[in-house]
């Protein structure tokens, strides 16, 4: 890799990082602190479609959140499956399908240090674990797992082709990829050519952008007002309110909420680069936008 | 602090529900659903859990909260806490 482009994705990394951290950091004097184990967007059934998942009690935070988990989950099976999580933030996807969809163990990887330290004091150390690390060189050997979860995270990677070689390394053949998040329309294509030539076969495609609009413009402003009282700080980007920008490109669809099924095959990823040049700088702005937006006021 | 009985911890939950989520004193009773009932959300909840342990000086895990639906099954919380406790 080019200096230049090693400088660049070590910078996006640590401003995500640091967003991350300081979003933590203003979390841990709340009182919603413990309570708060999902950031994702969170998913409404709409007109009639199943509720993804079991029934939810009251008292479950974010339960639009959890929902998101099971949509994107669907009917995969994932009895007895090792999995693991890329991107998993504070713990929440990790927690769920360790307690409701029977695997044998489930793993959490994710770049932000308190991230990881909030979830693994949080979890069941028995049947969930947690790791610091980057998602485009996972901590794991070959095949190691039976499914790679991996939600609403992606965007934020400095190389989503190096990400998908990682995932393609580290799911057996057979094993599934279970991967969710915001596509730029003009990305959508490419990064579905990129996994297929990643051996990552696409098995289901789900355009879920109605099910996370629903979501947003239901919970986002009672959030963030809750979120804004307990900590001081407005965090409406984070909460994906009406008028951010994140809700703004899904509600005019030009950003796609995409839930991918993907199944690994024998199939081992070329050489080169798996994107057109014009391709890859989209990404990188996106990337780098995903760092300005989520900056988090640490006054 | 003497443990206090189920009828003063839901008389005292009573009061913080009407404060939280504005209903009338005589919609709560043992038998009253959260969502059902009250129309509470989990942030309301969170709101009232966190009072519920700074008031009893109790700390309430997530996993416990997991499958309560009724104000008599958050006083069945209380009472545990209280009997550990004592």
């Amino acid at each position: 890799m080019p200096d230049a482009e090693a400088s660049w994705a070590t910078a996006v990394r640590r401003g995500t990082a640091g967003n991350f951290d300081a979003m933590n950091t203003r979390l841990a004097g709340t009182t919603y602190d413990k309570h708060l184990r999902f950031l994702n967007y969170g998913y409404e059934a709409i007109e009639g479609e199943p509720v993804p998942g079991p029934k939810l009690p009251i008292a479950f935070p974010n339960k639009d959140a959890a929902r998101l988990v099971f949509a994107v989950v669907g009917d995969t099976d994932l009895t007895g499956a090792r999995v693991l999580d890329v991107g998993c933030g504070r713990g929440g996807a990790v927690g769920l399908i360790a307690r409701h969809l029977k695997p044998s163990h489930v793993t959490g990887l994710d770049l932000a240090h308190t991230s990881v330290a909030f979830a693994a004091r949080t979890f069941d150390p028995e049947r969930t674990a947690f790791a610091q690390g980057t998602a485009e060189q996972l901590p794991f050997p070959d095949a190691a797992f039976d499914a790679v979860f991996n939600l609403e995270s992606s965007a934020c990677y400095p190389s989503m082709e190096a990400f998908y070689r990682e995932v393609a390394r580290v799911l057996r053949p057979g094993g599934s990829f279970l991967y969710a998040d915001l596509f730029p329309t003009a990305v959508q294509q490419p990064c579905l050519d990129a996994l297929a030539a990643c051996g990552l076969e696409l098995e289901g495609e789900r355009d879920i952008t109605e099910n996370v609009v629903g979501s947003r413009s239901r919970r986002a402003e009672r959030q963030r007002i809750a979120l804004a009282e307990a900590s001081g700080g407005d965090l409406g980007e984070w909460v994906g309110q009406e008028g951010s920008s994140l809700f703004d490109r899904l509600e005019q669809r030009t950003a796609h909420y995409l839930a991918l099924r993907l199944r690994r095959t024998e199939a081992e990823p070329p050489p080169g680069r798996l994107f057109a040049p014009e391709v890859a700088a989209a990404l990188r702005a996106t990337a780098e936008e995903a760092v300005r937006l989520l900056l988090v006021d640490e006054s | 602090m003497t443990a206090m009985t189920r009828d003063e911890v839901l008389t005292w939950l009573r009061g913080q529900l009407v404060e939280v989520l504005e209903v009338e004193p005589d919609e709560v009773d043992f038998d009253t659903d959260f969502a059902e009932d009250l129309d509470a959300d989990s942030i309301d909840l969170i709101e009232v859990v966190n009072n519920l342990e700074r008031e009893f000086k109790i700390v309430i895990e997530e996993e416990e909260l997991y499958d309560i639906a009724t104000v008599g099954q958050l006083v069945d919380i209380v009472e545990r806490h209280q009997a550990r406790s004592a």
